[in-house]
């Protein structure tokens, strides 16, 4: 078979591919602890399926099968479609409007006036903190007072406050 | 592998543009149809006119550089509400990376409040269409696309074997 064609058909299935191993690994996760972050072991997944991409990339290419640029655009659309996939699984764990969509599909929020009840800004907000200090992002000193503890996540927050700006957005 | 990261960076050009002169009332619509309709079509005709398929681009070099332009464009769709709704995590962040002193949870949830960052997302949705709200009664129903969203995600995290995201 063509290497491109390896490449592209392996990289057209990686979504799913991505799908079924998440699903298999949170399954694994849950029954070790019940109190795990899903959002590390996502993350952790993501970032540990660039190890065997590479190994066959570099056996592909000392094959022959392989030039580097082929390497380097199977890690690069993989790593695109990992983000791309976080994205998608953090907004189905922490995004307020799909919290809301699902929220009227299952019949809690029937009313503008009901949206307040199912949803309090407070717990949202204490649940974020609570995965950010899972995440190792931010530190909670003191007993009731936060200190930011990744550094690269606030410059990842500065850039895309800028790009928001840029877009017309206020600040 | 330059076509596709060129191209993405002139639609990533034309979108400021357009967004800063005229922000469209449903910018998921619009956002979706920019990265992915325009340029999909503009490049299905190209390649048809031009090299693909003629020798000097296979149809899997076309496939190939297509992939790759929708991995750009879907890593940018995903992020792009959080920079649209002001991600929450996002300006804590901000907010404790500027401060050189540990800033208080009441404080923080305080804030939020405060400013109604985490309200108003109704109005979002249906701005979107993705609900429709009776402005009589105060009744909120999904349309369409609202339910299709809304099963997405729930078939999605029954799938991966999760409870529902807690927001």
């Amino acid at each position: 078979m063509d290497a491109k064609l390896i490449l592209l058909l392996s990289l057209t299935g990686s979504p799913l591919a991505l799908v079924a191993l998440h699903s298999l690994v949170l399954r694994v996760a849950s029954r070790q602890s019940k109190n795990f972050s899903a959002q590390k072991v996502t993350l952790f997944l993501l970032c540990c399926l660039n190890a065997p991409l590479l190994l066959v990339g570099v056996l592909l290419r000392k094959n022959g099968f392989w030039s580097g640029v082929d390497l380097v655009y199977l890690l690069l659309v993989y790593n695109l479609v990992a983000y791309s996939y976080f994205h998608f699984f953090n907004m189905s764990e922490t995004a307020r409007r799909i919290k809301i969509l699902v929220g009227i599909f299952k019949s809690r929020i029937n009313f503008v006036a009901g949206y307040e009840d199912a949803y309090h800004p407070t717990d949202s907000v204490l649940v974020r903190l609570e995965r950010m200090t899972a995440l190792g992002l931010v530190r909670r000193v003191q007993t009731d007072r936060y200190v930011l503890k990744n550094r690269p996540f606030y410059w990842t927050a500065r850039i895309l406050f800028y790009v928001r700006r840029l877009l017309g957005f206020k600040f | 592998m330059l076509v596709p990261v060129a191209l993405f960076i002139a639609i990533g050009f034309v979108h400021l543009t357009l967004w800063r002169w005229r922000k469209p009332q449903q910018e998921i619509q619009a956002l979706f149809a920019l990265f992915v309709l325009v340029p999909v079509l503009l490049g299905f005709a190209l390649g048809l006119a031009t090299d693909c398929g003629r020798g000097a681009l296979t149809p899997i070099d076309c496939a190939l550089a297509l992939l790759l332009y929708s991995a750009l464009a879907a890593a940018y769709v995903q992020t792009y509400p959080a920079l649209q709704a002001c991600s929450p995590s996002l300006y804590i962040a901000y907010w404790l990376g500027s401060q050189n002193t540990p800033v208080r949870e009441t404080e923080i949830v305080g804030h939020f409040v405060e400013q109604g960052i985490l309200q108003h997302r109704l109005e979002d949705l249906r701005r979107e269409g993705f609900i429709r709200i009776d402005e009589s009664t105060g009744a909120v129903a999904l349309s369409t696309k609202g339910r299709f969203l809304a099963r997405l995600f729930v078939v999605y995290r029954r799938l991966i074997g999760l409870e529902e995201g807690k927001g």
